[in-house]
């Protein structure tokens, strides 16, 4: 692509957030006048706030409490799947790894599911704390088992890891899947909350993602060189002086903490880490430098809309795994369609 | 406060108040709308949660259909500002809007309602987010958990203090409590080894293997209750499938299975017309019966006609009805 058209790429990435996010605190459920929006917004403000008025009351709770948490959850949600899958994408020179193959979401919906039945009866913070760490281990869990079979040899075999991470994935969702038949009242509203969902988000569980995704996020630009050279084959990259067994690791297990925080806090919404690097990589090329950024802000922008549609399209919440789905699996397939015509 | 002249230090002023004021505003949305005074009525709810309200609530939201019956039957049903989609009784709820599904509640609607009361059961919020959710945004919510009969009866009282509703609520009970006395009275007299074995099928369309009630549910419970003996009670889970021969050897003297208007089933026909359920007693004897969904299932004050139907089946078996 012309020099150009990429100097407009990344403004161009941050004006399609920035509206996203203004669409998502605007948009929803009920209908809000836009001036209420603004009042609500301008609030706490000095000067500005007392100066253009209070809305009522219902609505600063609707944009404080419930919208703006919600966009800023799926912006860093969208943005660590997205910058995760790209790395992978990467390092396993594979178009179709995400980080949930390997049983990042397996685990972690294993983990919740498992805290959830032991703890029925428990109440808390401390108890829902304790569920979302459960669910956060049993992620970083499944992928070390996984790892710990495709590395017996001493070198980690990437295609092992992916055949292993599909088998542990498989297995923990079977297990997951009794324990909910078995010991759930209310086993449709449990498989519901596990198809993934960013709203009832908290600010104070914003907290908890936004520093791991943007620490992770740079960290992983970081050695993004290094996964340029991986991205060539092993030996290319040891040829290059990359020390190949630490760089795998450490890209490796930067993706699946980036990817694995959102599981406790929104599920398993999939697709998201598949599909946005594939975009992001049709905008600027391969090059990891600016790709894991690109993937990041377009990931970021694609969750935010998405949940937008999940929670306003019809009547009823449709669950966001399903709406990043449909519209990810559809632009997926157009992405195909252009690129077999105008080779990259 | 001294007037405000206009000395240079106005502004000042200005900066100062308003900033107080935005702090204040601050604090009184992370506080919520209720300030927690002496003055309040507080209320303990099943969980063990206190709630403080400072007047009578006119604006009620209900997250359940149980709960939806127990306002209407304490004549506060007018206050029902928004309820749950699946709530079909009485014939008054379909003017009132819907703020939740199977799903949970949405927020945002619920919300913009405006409740001064939130009715929750917290068997629909094993996870405890939608109850965390409402309470977060400031509103008040009371949680009930209904595990029998003598639960629901309490229910009632318990909702009829909260909406001043006292005296309508212990006449309800006392009238509730006479018909369950009756039909506990009437049990105690059969002995044990005599109470007959009762199958409740949830859901049974022959393509796959009928998804029964086991013990550990509230139908369950009330089954005991009315005098029969669970057939799926030494059985694990809640609602689970259990392989028709394993309800062959165990052999039922009853089958209720669940009929609703909302969800109709073929469950009964299904089962009379298969033979592999021929030999089973109850199909043998004509005992297999349509029963109203929402009297077995539904944790709400019409358990008792459920409790008095299933009794009725009962005696009709033991002979002594």
């Amino acid at each position: 692509m012309a020099r150009v058209g990429r100097a407009i790429i990344f403004p161009g990435l941050l004006l399609l957030l920035l509206v996203s996010v203004a669409l998502a605190t605007a948009v929803g459920p009920v209908h809000i006048p836009l001036s209420n929006i603004f009042k609500a917004l301008l609030l706490p403000i000095p000067f500005l706030g007392p100066l253009v008025g209070e809305p009522p009351g219902w609505v600063i709770t609707v944009v404080w409490r419930l919208r703006l948490p919600v966009a800023a959850m799926a912006l860093f949600v969208g943005a660590g799947l997205s910058v995760s899958g790209a790395a992978m994408q990467g390092l396993f020179r594979n178009p179709l790894v995400d980080p949930f193959i390997i049983g990042i979401s397996a685990g972690g919906a294993f983990g919740w599911v498992l805290a959830l039945t032991l703890t029925r009866d428990l109440e808390g913070v401390p108890i829902y704390a304790v569920r979302a760490l459960f669910s956060f281990i049993f992620s970083l869990l499944a992928v070390i088992g996984a790892y710990t079979v495709a590395k017996a040899g001493g070198r980690l075999s990437l295609n092992n890891l992916l055949l292993a991470g599909i088998a542990v994935s498989a297995t923990l969702t079977s297990v997951t899947q009794v324990i909910i038949y078995m010991f759930s009242e209310t086993p449709s509203q449990l498989i519901f909350s596990l198809m993934g969902s960013c709203s009832n988000s908290l600010w104070e569980e914003v907290a908890i993602v936004a520093p791991v995704v943007l620490v992770g996020t740079a960290v992983l630009m970081a050695l993004s060189r290094d996964i340029n050279a991986l991205s060539f084959g092993e030996d290319d990259a040891r040829g290059l002086g990359v020390n190949v067994e630490r760089s795998k690791a450490a890209v490796l297990g930067l993706s699946c903490l980036v990817s694995a925080v959102s599981i406790p806090f929104c599920g398993m919404i999939g697709f998201v880490g598949l599909i946005v690097p594939h975009a992001a990589r049709r905008l600027l090329g391969p090059d990891n430098m600016t790709l894991l950024p690109a993937s990041a802000l377009l990931g970021a922008s694609f969750l935010v809309l998405c949940d937008l549609i999940s929670r306003s399209a019809l009547d009823i919440t449709l669950p966001l795994g399903m709406v990043t789905g449909v519209l990810g699996g559809g632009f997926f397939l157009y992405l195909l369609a252009v690129k077999r015509r105008v080779p990259a | 406060m001294e007037p405000i002249g206009h000395s240079p230090q106005r502004w000042m002023k200005v900066t100062v108040v308003s900033l107080l004021l935005s702090m204040m505003t601050i604090s009184v949305l992370c506080a919520g709308c209720l300030n927690d005074d002496e003055d309040g009525v507080r209320y303990k709810d099943d969980m063990g949660d206190t709630i403080t309200l400072h007047y009578e609530p006119m604006r009620i939201v209900t997250l359940s259909p149980a709960l939806t019956e127990i306002v209407f039957l304490l004549g506060k049903g007018d206050r029902i500002c928004g309820r749950d989609s699946a709530c079909n009784y009485p014939a008054e709820v379909e003017d009132i809007l819907i703020v939740s599904t199977w799903q949970g509640p949405d927020l945002e609607r619920l919300t913009h309602l405006e409740p001064d009361l939130v009715l929750m059961d917290r068997t629909l919020d094993q996870s405890g987010e939608t109850y965390n959710g409402i309470k977060g945004l400031g509103i008040p919510v009371y949680r009930v958990y209904p595990r029998s009969v003598a639960d629901i009866l309490k229910n009632i009282e318990d909702i009829g203090n909260l909406l001043g509703a006292e005296s309508v609520a212990n006449k309800v009970v006392e009238g509730l409590k006479s018909r369950t006395d009756a039909v506990t009275e009437g049990v105690a007299a059969i002995e044990a080894s005599r109470r007959p074995m009762v199958l409740h099928v949830v859901y049974y369309d022959g393509t796959s293997d009928p998804w029964t009630a086991t013990g550990s549910t509230f139908s369950g419970d009330l089954i005991v209750m009315a005098g029969g003996s669970n057939a799926v009670s030494d059985t694990g889970g809640m609602y689970v499938q259990v392989p028709v021969e394993r309800l062959i050897s165990s052999d039922p003297d009853i089958i209720l299975t669940s009929q609703s208007g909302t969800w109709p089933t073929l469950s009964r026909s299904t089962i009379l017309s298969d033979p592999s359920w021929r030999d089973i007693t109850a199909v043998k004897n004509g005992r297999v019966y349509d029963v109203e969904g929402d009297w077995m299932d539904r944790p709400g004050p019409r358990c008792i006609e459920g409790l008095e139907l299933v009794n009725e089946l009962v005696m009709n078996v033991t002979g002594g009805g």
